[in-house]
């Protein structure tokens, strides 16, 4: 029997787990909203992996620096960011104590085999402490979970808790089943108003109402509110929901590729979408 | 917990039976490179089986505390199980005819080194500042990267942090380790729980030998013949193979896509990271846990490991690489800076020049002398600043320039003081490695060394005992322009030169011919 099908045992408990797959671990999100059991969610993406690593980041009118490269991109305003090493220490001492922090109900998505990064998941990995249940895949709501996040996984959420507050840009607007929450605005680029970004919006977390849901939309500064909040608030269920539910925080829904996935109408856009379900980059892959 | 590190350093400066002081000096560098500089060194505590090399590590790292002792010869507890033959029948798991006297005593050496030195910290009442427990042959000298130190600013303090390699399912590496005071402190004991493991007082021997080694998981004979040292180096070959190729299937065309295309593809086949129970699965059932045999018991990196685990300190514990981050350029500490006096080929400047001169050195200047003009003396003084002198050498030849400068060093520093020779302050401020040349000016105070010529010579016999030395016979670099010697060893060689030091071939070929000169193999200016 190969070591990746064997049941494992896990290593605080002994109660058996599998390696992460994107079904499964979409299921065990569904089962923790269901039983109402408190959790957070975080992710590490390409942006929070180069900032850890203490490599200049630079995403800014239509340039894409990264990895010493050089690229063109279509990005909003919103996704602007600027990491530079020099100036970025307290941000980056706040993303590797999130990404080194472990605890049962804190759970990191990290960047995996389907995205052609094996040296990152292992790095991360190594900051975890090793592997864990905990780690579960960066792109847990997108990809090949997108269309089943969007219609089931996200309603549910939504509708299994009172209070929702939404942590997202300053150009958001609330809508659909997310209009009944409260928004917590950020600026553009952050990074350089880091402290008092983080500091303002943590206070106002802090006061959330017992057993709220927090989803935000922020970039690097979802990582380090949710590692605090984990710390200080944990009947909180926080989830870093990056760019799925666009639409609904009234932001564009044309920046990813799995957008594309939503709704296509036009026979160019279903072939559009077609064509990505056929990437190798689609279906989550540990 | 401030910013600040207290460095622990153990075990042998100088292996036994053997006179190898190299480890010992590309260690003393090692650290000076990787050690951030924002967190600075405040306290270095030292224990070594080196008594007679109590002096050298006084002049090299300067400890607030240390210990030096005689190696210890005998762990009658463990040696007399192993001798007996009633020991060898109760050591049914592990206890093997393989273990030798010497590497017990080895082993052995090793932790209980490391758990004085960690004792001599704690009697010490030192601050709460993080801990670096380091060896003192710290450094790649024969080595691949792998053990190289690793400490960032931006880490959490509240983590033990060690060497990751692809072997650590086997055993955890112990050249270095990060940790706060709390951790650091339960390695006061490491010595006990070593002896009590290889005693079969605990379960070390039997999970290690039979009923299987934590966080391991059986191999199938692929991973097995993977690992092995020949597929590892036709893998590395084959990587090489493709990185050209791929470099050489440039351009637009469809078949040379198409070819990248298969290239890339292979190539990330390949060059994937080593996957560790450790880190990458999920620790499983226990029966493919990993067991070996009883010879490889006597492993201080498996001794490690089972020490962290029974200590319940797994779960703090993290391990990294030197690819993790890139954080060179916020790298670098001189440790106990070594003062010299410095000549320089150059006319007196004004006093600000000469204090910024100064400054801007990451060695203590105790003196500069201006050799070209009125030949001066800046000497620095503490409580006046810097007090400035003038010299009447017999001539206004090089050579009795040089001799007046360097029998005032001898008088007002002493016969042994380090004396760097520059053309000009520009250019020694320029050392683009100040950790080689503060190891390198404390290598020359303590052997004594008359000259060391500094401008880089590529041709010559490496030394054995100190990293980028070489003794070259014969050469072309002009002598006393940019050298580091002793005061009285420079003055030595100083006297056979003749007047004009900067020409005469002649004599340099001659000179050259009779005696070999020690030069730095590599440009640090």
């Amino acid at each position: 029997m190969s070591v990746l099908s064997n049941p494992r045992v896990h290593i605080h408990t002994g109660t058996p787990h599998t390696l992460p797959t994107g079904v499964g671990d979409l299921d065990r999100f569904e089962q923790l909203v269901i039983k109402q059991t408190p959790f957070t969610f975080i992710r590490f993406s390409d942006g929070e992996i180069e900032i850890l690593r203490n490599r200049k980041l630079l995403i800014a009118n239509g340039i894409t620096e990264f990895r010493g490269q050089k690229f063109s991109n279509q990005f909003p305003e919103f996704d602007q960011k600027r990491f530079d090493p020099r100036l970025g220490k307290d941000v980056r001492r706040d993303l590797l104590s999130s990404a080194m922090f472990s605890d049962w109900s804190y759970y990191k998505g990290v960047p995996t085999r389907h995205n052609n990064a094996l040296d990152d998941r292992e790095f991360m990995l190594r900051l975890n402490g090793g592997f864990t249940p905990q780690m579960t895949f960066s792109d847990l709501f997108v990809n090949s979970n997108f269309l089943r996040a969007r219609s089931h996984f996200f309603p549910l959420l939504a509708s299994s808790f009172k209070e929702i507050l939404v942590v997202g840009n300053w150009r958001c607007e609330l809508s659909g089943y997310l209009k009944k929450g409260r928004l917590i605005k950020i600026p553009d680029d952050f990074f350089s108003s880091y402290q008092i970004t983080l500091d303002s919006v943590l206070a106002r977390l802090l006061e959330a109402p017992r057993y709220a849901l927090i989803l935000s939309s922020a970039s690097s500064l979802s990582n380090v509110l949710g590692h605090r909040l984990r710390l200080s608030r944990a009947d909180l269920t926080f989830l870093d929901i990056g760019t799925v539910l666009n639409d609904l925080l009234g932001l564009s829904m044309s920046t990813r590729t799995y957008h594309k996935l939503m709704q296509p109408n036009t026979l160019r856009e279903r072939l559009t979408s077609w064509r990505y379900r056929q990437h190798s980059e689609y279906l989550l892959r540990w | 917990m401030k910013n600040e590190l207290i460095l622990v350093l153990s075990g042998d400066i100088c292996h036994p039976q053997s006179a190898d002081m190299l480890p010992f000096w590309c260690g003393f560098i090692e650290l000076q490179r990787k050690l951030c500089s924002s967190i600075k060194v405040s306290q270095i505590v030292g224990h070594s089986w080196n008594p007679e090399l109590s002096d050298l590590v006084e002049l090299v790292y300067a400890p607030q505390a240390k210990l030096h002792e005689q190696q210890s010869c005998s762990y009658p507890e463990l040696l007399e199980l192993i001798n007996s033959a009633e020991g060898l029948k109760k050591g049914r798991y592990g206890l093997s005819a393989d273990w030798n006297n010497e590497s017990i005593r080895s082993t052995l050496n090793r932790v209980r080194s490391l758990s004085r030195a960690v004792q001599l910290m704690d009697a010490q009442l030192l601050s709460e500042h993080q801990v670096l427990i380091a060896r003192w042959d710290l450094g790649p000298s024969n080595k691949a990267k792998t053990d190289q130190l690793v400490i960032d600013a931006g880490l959490p303090k509240e983590y033990l942090y060690l060497q990751y390699s692809s072997k650590v399912d086997v055993g955890y590496a112990d050249i270095w380790m990060l940790a706060p005071p709390s951790i650091a402190r339960q390695f006061s004991k490491f010595d006990r729980v070593v002896l009590d493991s290889l005693t079969g007082k605990n379960s070390y021997l039997k999970q290690f030998c039979k009923s299987g080694w934590p966080r391991t998981c059986r191999r199938t004979w692929f991973e097995t013949a993977l690992s092995h040292s020949i597929s590892q180096s036709i893998h590395d070959q084959l990587l090489k193979l493709i990185e050209s190729t791929w470099m050489q299937r440039q351009g637009r065309s469809f078949t040379r896509k198409i070819l990248r295309r298969m290239i890339t593809l292979f190539q990330s086949r390949l060059d994937q990271p080593p996957q560790t129970a450790e880190n990458s699965y999920v620790p499983i059932a226990q029966n493919t846990l990993r067991t070996f045999s009883p010879a490889c018991a006597l492993n201080p990196r498996a001794l490690l490991k089972y020490f962290i685990l029974s200590e319940g300190l797994r779960e703090r514990t993290r391990f990294l690489t030197n690819e993790d981050f890139e954080i060179a350029s916020n790298s670098g500490q001189v440790i106990n800076p070594q003062p010299i006096v410095l000549l320089l080929w150059d006319e007196v400047q004004d006093n600000g020049v000469i204090k910024h001169a100064m400054h801007s050195s990451a060695l203590p200047i105790s003196a500069i002398f201006y050799l070209e003009g009125t030949v001066k003396a800046c000497i620095t003084e503490q409580r006046e600043g810097v007090v400035s002198r003038v010299l009447q050498p017999k001539s206004s030849s090089s050579k009795d320039r040089l001799s007046c400068v360097l029998d005032f060093t001898i008088q007002q520093f002493g016969r042994s003081s380090p004396v760097v020779i520059m053309p000009s302050a520009a250019i020694y401020n320029a050392c683009a490695d100040w950790h080689y040349l503060n190891a390198l000016i404390k290598f020359i105070v303590w052997k004594n060394l008359d000259y060391v010529d500094l401008t880089g010579s590529e041709n010559g016999k490496p030394s054995l005992e100190f990293p980028d030395l070489q003794t070259v016979n014969g050469g072309s670099f002009p002598l006393f322009n940019m050298a580091a010697g002793t005061a009285i060893g420079m003055r030595s060689i100083l006297n056979k030169a003749p007047p004009e030091l900067k020409v005469i071939p002649n004599w340099l070929h001659q000179t050259l011919q009779e005696s070999s000169v020690i030069a730095v193999g590599r440009a640090i200016f």
